[in-house]
């Protein structure tokens, strides 16, 4: 008896002091889901070149009207600068210290209110999820400050069927509604009336 | 949904031989048994796991602890017994699941 309870209280000990997870290791049973963003309404601001720029990727990347995506531990802020301030080529050829400084002090750099991630995060590798597509909306662009709005999240399943739904809260996105959690709950729900049946059984036999 | 379907029949399987090893008695009972606890408490470790707690050792802690209960009243042995079972048929399944 001392045994098991001396083993017990390790087991619980050693599980408090190991790290459940690694930064760039998915755990063992789950899978990373990849994060796409879009703007929807890019062309409405024709003027204006649209850049990311974010820790640790990318350096620098131009925003079309396709979907986009990172790298999964990447965070990346959106600008906007008008085409007449914008050289491409100039761009191409910078330095890692000129390319901070084009984005930390360029006042014709306009900074967006919005911060994408490279990831969705991870699920259990049952989960039929397979990416999401958030659409991006710009609201508003001043002289110094862009708003964009996550306005719709796209999820995709492996079963090839799409899911769409509208973000109402800017901070978190509205739950994926297929998942394989019914499984998990209807055996033990079964299996636990199975058990209580068993206990009646054997209390009145 | 394959994987827990594949991790449920073995641990069900393994828990049954291992109640055998410890009972030696009522074969299909200690089967009813295996497959009850395991219907119960497997579904809900593996999806507290992924979405709740993503630290095994705790998990596998409170699986011991809620079959140790289960063995003792479904089975109706003291409580020694219960849990020198219970550790066990979990230990193995877990080494079992480690390595696959």
């Amino acid at each position: 008896m001392n045994r098991i309870l001396i083993v017990s209280i390790s087991l619980l000990i050693l599980a408090l002091t190991t790290p459940a997870a690694f930064a760039d290791v998915i755990e063992p049973g789950m899978k990373n889901i990849d994060s796409y963003y879009i703007i929807t309404n890019i062309n409405d601001y024709p003027e204006y070149v649209f850049l990311a720029h974010g820790t640790p990727l990318p350096d620098i990347e131009i925003i079309n009207s396709c979907k986009f995506g990172f790298y999964k531990l990447s965070t990346v802020s959106i600008y906007a600068i008008k085409k007449s301030e914008f050289n491409e080529e100039e761009l191409k050829n910078i330095g890692d210290s000129a390319l901070q400084n084009f984005f930390n002090n360029n006042s014709k750099l306009i900074s967006s209110n919005i911060q994408l991630d490279g990831s969705y995060g991870e699920v259990g590798i049952d989960n039929p999820l397979e990416s999401a597509l958030i659409e991006l909306e710009i609201t508003s662009i001043k002289d110094t400050s862009m708003t964009i709005k996550k306005s719709k999240v796209i999820y995709s399943y492996s079963d090839g069927s799409i899911e769409e739904k509208a973000i109402e809260n800017q901070s978190s996105l509205p739950e994926p509604s297929k998942n394989s959690n019914n499984w998990y709950f209807a055996i033990p729900v079964l299996a636990l009336a199975a058990i209580g049946a068993v206990l009646v059984w054997k209390r009145f036999r | 949904m394959n994987h827990l379907l594949l991790a449920w029949l073995i641990t069900i399987i393994v828990e049954f031989f291992i109640f055998l090893i410890f009972l030696k008695k009522e074969p299909l009972k200690l089967f009813l048994y295996s497959l009850l606890i395991n219907s119960l408490t497997l579904p809900i470790a593996t999806y507290g796991y992924l979405n709740v707690l993503n630290n095994i050792y705790i998990i596998e802690l409170i699986v011991f602890l809620v079959e140790t209960a289960l063995i003792m009243v479904l089975m109706e042995l003291d409580y020694k017994e219960a849990i020198l079972i219970s550790f066990t048929a979990n230990l193995v399944t877990a080494l079992i699941g480690f390595t696959l």
